[in-house]
């Protein structure tokens, strides 16, 4: 392309990109957005089903075979055991974390929750989303909360039949609102993009002190009163400002989130 | 033609999968940018007009896969594409270890822009996630600009 064309073009695309940027502001859900993701989920799928059969072949037919030579089984014994070991961590921990989600849903029988599994996470390192194997076919919505056993994840921003996209309450872009649950002192819950949380106007001169449990407190109409949040970690309380600064440390560790809960609509109260 | 942009687009592809799912079972904080090893293979490479063509296409997959707000990432990356191809007239841009420096810079300047568009400060997770996701984009852009030129390579010949 010649130089007197490139910078007409760049003119124009810079146009363009900022025109794209302001619809961006208004969070217009795009439909091409979503079949991305719902294409993704289904390549995901895909790519998982040639291990699952070959899983399933070894496990259902040739070690059975296996087991039945004798000889051959006593060679690999020691081979099998020390992969078995391996795999047996593997196993150990997955099991843990399923009985926790089990136990939490015991906990909470007449609570619709819906498990579903992380497929994906954010590509950029200050955003922070994720996408889940569940959509809409599955009884996820949009908004919808999404928590773990330890407390909330985040909700759902962006859905397609088979996957949804998740903002955790850890990103800069999350607000939820909160009460401290001992003072029942109210606030809002911001991600501050680095892990942790903090919560946003809260008059200094309130009682708060650290280790205080914060849950969130229903209003707005997206998350239900109740689920944890998190805890306090610390907080300010600078001399010429209105606002406590306090810091929160969430109640989910959000960097080993592996499975997690949708909750199902019209829940008002967790607990 | 439709040749070369399925194989851009099944690279593409890859990286998605590479950089939404492999990466971060391993290292949740970890993210290594492919898709600008791609950006530079097609700047050094190709023709501008493909190129810029694909670069602005392949960003939307891109922004399924991410919270920023829509259109920051067609920004980053044409505008590293422009920058690029200024550039090229200037630094012989197919050395490696000129590439490498590239994808360690960029990824950088990359991720710094988007903290603009949100008020945080990225170090304050920790710098070693980002110069760690840094060097590994500068490991990995001269093979995705390699996979860029061997792909061209294949469509001329």
């Amino acid at each position: 392309m010649k130089g007197r064309t490139k910078l007409p073009l760049f003119i124009v695309t810079t146009i363009l990109i900022l025109v794209l940027i302001s619809f961006g502001q208004q969070r217009y859900p795009a439909a091409t957005l979503g079949l991305m993701r719902e294409g993704y989920s289904w390549v995901v799928r895909i790519a998982d089903a040639p291990l699952d059969f070959i899983s399933g072949l070894w496990n259902n037919y040739i070690y059975l075979i296996n087991a039945r030579q004798e000889n051959a089984v006593l060679r690999a014994k020691v081979r099998t055991l020390e992969v078995g070991t391996m795999a047996f961590n593997e196993v150990r921990a997955e099991n843990t974390r399923l009985r926790a989600m089990l136990g939490f849903k015991k906990a909470y029988p007449d609570l619709p929750l819906v498990p579903a599994e992380v497929i994906g996470q954010d590509i950029s390192l200050v955003f922070k989303t994720l996408v889940l194997d569940k959509g809409l076919t599955e009884g996820f919505f949009k908004d919808m909360p999404v928590i773990k056993p330890g407390g909330l994840v985040g909700r759902v921003i962006a859905i397609t039949p088979h996957s949804a996209q998740v903002l955790l309450i850890t990103d800069v872009n999350s607000a939820v609102p909160a009460v401290i649950e001992s003072s029942r002192v109210k606030g809002i819950v911001k991600g501050r993009g680095d892990g942790s949380l903090s919560l946003e106007y809260v008059k200094s001169d309130e009682n708060v002190k650290a280790g205080d449990l914060v849950v969130s407190s229903g209003l707005g109409g997206i998350f239900p009163r109740g689920i944890t949040i998190g805890s306090v970690r610390s907080i300010r309380r600078p001399p010429h400002k209105m606002f406590a600064e306090i810091l929160l440390k969430p109640g989910v560790e959000i960097g080993q989130i592996e499975e997690v809960f949708g909750i199902g609509r019209d829940v008002a109260y967790l607990r | 033609m439709w040749r070369i942009y399925g194989s851009l687009c099944a690279l593409l592809l890859g990286a998605i999968l590479v950089e939404v799912t492999v990466i971060p079972a391993f290292w949740s904080n970890l993210r290594v940018d492919l898709f600008l090893g791609l950006v530079i293979g097609l700047a050094v490479y190709g023709p501008f007009s493909h190129g810029f063509i694909f670069v602005a296409l392949a960003t939307l997959p891109l922004q399924a896969f991410t919270g920023a707000r829509f259109g920051y990432l067609p920004f980053a990356y044409v505008m590293a594409f422009f920058l690029l191809d200024v550039m090229k007239g200037l630094i012989f841009l197919e050395n490696i270890v000129v590439q490498c420096l590239l994808g360690f810079f960029l990824n950088l300047v990359i991720v710094e822009a988007a903290t603009l568009f949100v008020r945080m400060d990225v170090l304050r997770e920790g710098w070693l996630p980002l110069l760690a996701g840094a060097g590994c984009t500068a490991a990995a852009t001269p093979l995705m600009a390699y996979a860029v030129k061997r792909i061209w390579a294949g469509y001329e010949a």
